[in-house]
């Protein structure tokens, strides 16, 4: 009984680090608007990578520029129309591989009927789902106006499923 | 977010974009270079345009053999060299425009028959020496022999 006992432990010990891990494809975007409509985008991305690919899209906006990842200049590429940053690895990717993206978006701002900001948080193109999505977008100053939310599979019903909050200029979401 | 989002999938956040919040001078910055040195070209091609085709030319002496426009053949003496008007030649003229017609008798006398008044069409000056020349008349009498006006 002593040694069930200790085995049901050591599995309970064994198993306690996996579940702290929170397994899953996780993103954290950062936003800073500039009054001028540029934006600086800074993307932690998590993805738990099975190795079969030897090639990764990482998706930014268009007409992104001065990207890089993990603090290495990029290229910014359009491949089947979306505009991305293309890793390769021969050996495959795999495991949990985290990726710090940086890059520049020229100008956010619509010219239409009335001015529009429009911000990629998650830019299409990227082939992995995303488990966890946080993002905090830093406005130029203060606004009155309230942002609205878009996304390709939900629609305009992804705000059912989103906390926003609004802080000074700042509206964090978690 | 309280819920995954699926592969290819997208997040896009729109919101207006005040005036206050972004200013509109980022709009001018890049352009108005081009702009400045576009307007400036076509206003030197306008100017070039101009000077080639729409702006008067220079007026250039013409030759021309016909006395101006009024002047009588009398009166090309006063035009070109100052001097006084050349009265036979005037009422031969005069009587070429028919305004009177001019009879020579044997002995040469000289008749001006008057055939209509002379009216503004001509020149006040002309008008004077054709009134001072008949008066009331109808006729006029030349000096008589030795009288030759051409």
């Amino acid at each position: 009984m002593k040694r069930f006992l200790l085995a049901v432990l050591c599995l309970v010990l064994l198993a306690a680090p996996v579940g702290a891990m929170e397994p899953g494809n996780a993103m954290e975007v950062r936003a800073v608007v500039g009054e001028d409509g540029s934006c600086q985008m800074t993307v932690e991305l998590t993805l738990q990578l099975d190795g079969k690919a030897e090639q990764l899209v990482l998706p930014v906006g268009s007409g992104a520029r001065d990207a890089a990842v993990n603090g290495a200049a990029m290229e910014v590429r359009r491949l089947d129309g979306i505009y991305g940053l293309i890793l390769d690895s021969s050996a495959g990717l795999r495991g949990a591989q985290t990726f710090t993206i940086t890059y520049t978006l020229h100008s956010c701002i619509l010219e239409e009927e009335e001015r529009t900001l429009r911000l990629p948080l998650l830019p299409e193109g990227l082939a992995y789902p995303v488990d966890r999505l946080t993002f905090r977008v830093t406005m130029p100053g203060p606004f009155s106006e309230t942002p609205g939310f878009t996304s390709g599979y939900y629609g305009e019903d992804v705000d059912n499923y989103m906390t926003v909050s609004v802080s000074g200029p700042r509206f964090p979401a978690l | 977010m309280n819920t995954g989002l699926r592969d290819q999938d997208s997040l896009i956040l729109t919101m207006k974009a005040p005036d206050d919040l972004f200013p509109r001078r980022y709009e001018t910055g890049t352009l108005a270079p081009v702009a400045r040195l576009a307007a400036l070209g076509f206003g030197l091609l306008a100017i070039v345009y101009w000077m080639l085709r729409l702006r008067w030319q220079p007026v250039r002496a013409v030759a021309q053999a016909q006395a101006p426009v009024g002047v009588g053949p009398g009166e090309v003496g006063c035009r070109l060299f100052a001097r006084s008007p050349d009265f036979p030649l005037m009422v031969v003229s005069w009587a070429q425009l028919g305004y009177l017609t001019i009879h020579v008798g044997q002995d040469w006398a000289v008749t001006l028959h008057k055939r209509m008044d002379m009216g503004n069409e001509r020149s006040a000056y002309e008008r004077g020496l054709f009134q001072a020349l008949f008066g009331r008349e109808q006729l006029a009498e030349g000096g008589g022999a030795g009288f030759r006006p051409w």
